[in-house]
């Protein structure tokens, strides 16, 4: 069975933003420190994955509010049965 | 212009313009899905083609551990799996549809059962709850390869009916489905039931059409049947007129003596009635020869000239007992065309004995014209004539004109045997009348073989 990384659960998230605000989704992305955004569907964590993935919704969060951070957990929850405990940050659970 | 401390700010316009498109955005989610799905629908018309590609659409969307979908049976005594679709390890899936066991509606632990008979949506933690024959070590095996957490049962209905159950397996707890699934499900469960309706209709119409080839099947053994009868019957019969035929014969030529007025008079009124008899059973072995395909013909080329003369004098004495003239018009050169000798005669004798009959008064005429490179013969009457109704149901079984009231030997036969002879000997043949009492006009054309070029002459 699949086991899904933090940079999957990031591309996931941004796609999902993306969706409701387009472009800027990838812009707040590309201002979180511990991750870069390669392509639309190329996001690297290289350490850290729940310290950055728990940034990056703050980010979304500081500029939408509580309903961006509902938009995040909506958009991982399936997935987060197969991702590592280490990756997944307090926020997103 | 100031601002007061109380207005709007930015971040909250921001903040609720991100709720608003938040919401929009899984309307537009869930419609995509629902716009597949639909499509889905609308192009599968029997049931488990349908539901296996709903099952199989959802599950992939999702990444649901197992969608399965069982419908109530015709007697409505089982649920029955039509489709069920989950996730497999390394290829492998540790449960299969055949293992799948229909649910008895009455079952009391099966929570599929109960889903069906509340009509209400219902949770369960537990796979033995759901699935029957599948044995624990299997279903927990299952739980874990496909990491099953809970699963979702919802009835399917039809108007007040209940006719089915979706059973989604989630790797979670239920109550954490996302605004895009709950919104999925709502009006999935609505487009599933008008699909499973046109689905019925199909399977209605289906077997209805299976019915009637059925039907139609066994009406064409017994036409088989009746045709085989009646040849089997008109040849019975024909034997014995023809005795019957020969001796009235011998009676009126004075051949057994002398006959009395009034004898001479029944002796007459005999032969018309077996003439009858014989005609209606020529027709009936026609017939019955032309429905099986056993109506063969032997062409060669004869003159037509020669059948008509001699049928035309044949007839003379029946015009002339009816006080009727009978006139014939026919060009000196040879006619030759295509024919059966004894099948075109059959042809004439059919269509000037019908002028006869239907004409108390005035004349009958066979007009024989070249047109092009076919032969035109036209038997015109100054008889009852024909409606505009008589004339399209002419050559049809069983059909009499609406004067054929004005004569008593009619068997509705003879004008549909004319036709088939005619089209099995390469000609056409048709009928016209300016309407009732006006008199009526038989064409028929065959394709010439040889003709020559000479006037027509009166004979």
């Amino acid at each position: 069975m699949k086991i899904f990384t933090a940079s999957d659960l990031a591309v996931k998230i941004i796609h999902e933003q993306e969706a409701i605000i387009g472009p800027l989704a990838w812009n707040v992305a590309r201002h979180v420190s511990g991750m870069t955004v390669k392509s639309k569907d190329h996001v690297t964590i290289p350490t850290s994955g729940s310290v950055v993935l728990a940034s990056l919704v703050k980010k979304y969060e500081g500029l939408f509010g509580p309903a961006s951070r509902e938009v995040c957990r909506d958009a991982v929850r399936s997935m987060l049965p197969k991702v590592l405990a280490s990756d997944i940050p307090e926020i997103l659970k | 212009m100031a601002i007061s401390s109380d207005s709007i700010s930015t971040n909250d316009v921001n903040r609720e313009l991100y709720i608003r498109n938040a919401e929009l955005a899984v309307r537009n989610k869930t419609l995509l899905l629902l716009h597949v799905m639909s499509g889905v629908m609308a192009r599968a018309l029997e049931t488990k083609e349908m539901v296996h590609d709903i099952v199989h659409t959802l599950r992939q969307e999702f990444s649901y551990p197992f969608v399965a979908v069982a419908l109530v049976d015709e007697k409505k005594k089982y649920l029955e799996w039509k489709s069920f679709s989950s996730a497999e390890k390394k290829g492998i899936k540790s449960v299969r549809i055949e293992q799948l066991e229909p649910i008895s509606l009455l079952g009391r632990n099966n929570i599929c059962a109960k889903s069906l008979r509340t009509n209400r949506r219902h949770v369960s933690r537990n796979f033995a709850n759901i699935f029957e024959g599948i044995d624990v070590e299997t279903g927990k095996q299952f739980s874990i390869d496909t990491q099953l957490k809970s699963a979702l049962i919802f009835p399917l209905t039809l108007g007040k009916e209940s006719v089915g159950i979706l059973a989604v397996g989630l790797d979670r707890s239920a109550i954490t489905l996302s605004k895009h699934e709950r919104e999925t499900f709502q009006s999935l469960l609505g487009l599933m039931t008008i699909a499973l309706q046109k689905a019925e209709t199909f399977q209605h119409l289906q077997n209805t059409a299976k019915q009637l080839r059925v039907a139609n099947h066994h009406l064409q053994e017994l036409d088989g049947v009746k045709t085989e009868f009646l040849s089997i019957a008109s040849h019975q019969l024909r034997t014995p007129l023809s005795v019957l035929k020969g001796y009235i014969g011998m009676l009126n030529s004075t051949m057994l003596g002398p006959l009395a007025v009034k004898q001479k008079d029944v002796l007459m009124r005999m032969d018309s009635g077996t003439e009858q008899l014989i005609m209606l059973v020529n027709h009936l072995l026609d017939v019955s020869r032309i429905e099986s395909n056993r109506l063969s013909v032997r062409l060669e080329p004869i003159d037509l000239r020669g059948v008509l003369d001699g049928l035309v004098k044949f007839l003379e004495g029946k015009a002339k007992e009816k006080n009727v003239a009978l006139l014939y018009t026919v060009p000196t050169m040879a006619l030759m065309v295509n024919l059966d000798l004894e099948k075109v005669k059959e042809v004439f004798m059919n269509l000037l004995d019908n002028a006869l009959k239907y004409t108390d008064e005035g004349n009958v005429t066979v007009t024989v014209r070249v047109e092009e490179s076919n032969v035109r013969v036209e038997v015109r009457d100054t008889g009852h004539g024909l409606t505009h109704e008589d004339i399209a149901n002419l050559f049809q079984k069983f059909v009499t004109g609406s004067a054929s009231k004005n004569v008593r030997t009619t068997t509705g036969l003879g004008l549909y045997v004319v036709k088939k002879l005619v089209e099995a000997m390469h000609g056409t043949v048709a009928a016209e009348s300016e309407g009732k009492e006006k008199g009526s006009r038989f064409t028929v054309l065959f394709p010439l073989i040889l003709s020559e070029k000479c006037d027509e002459n009166n004979q």
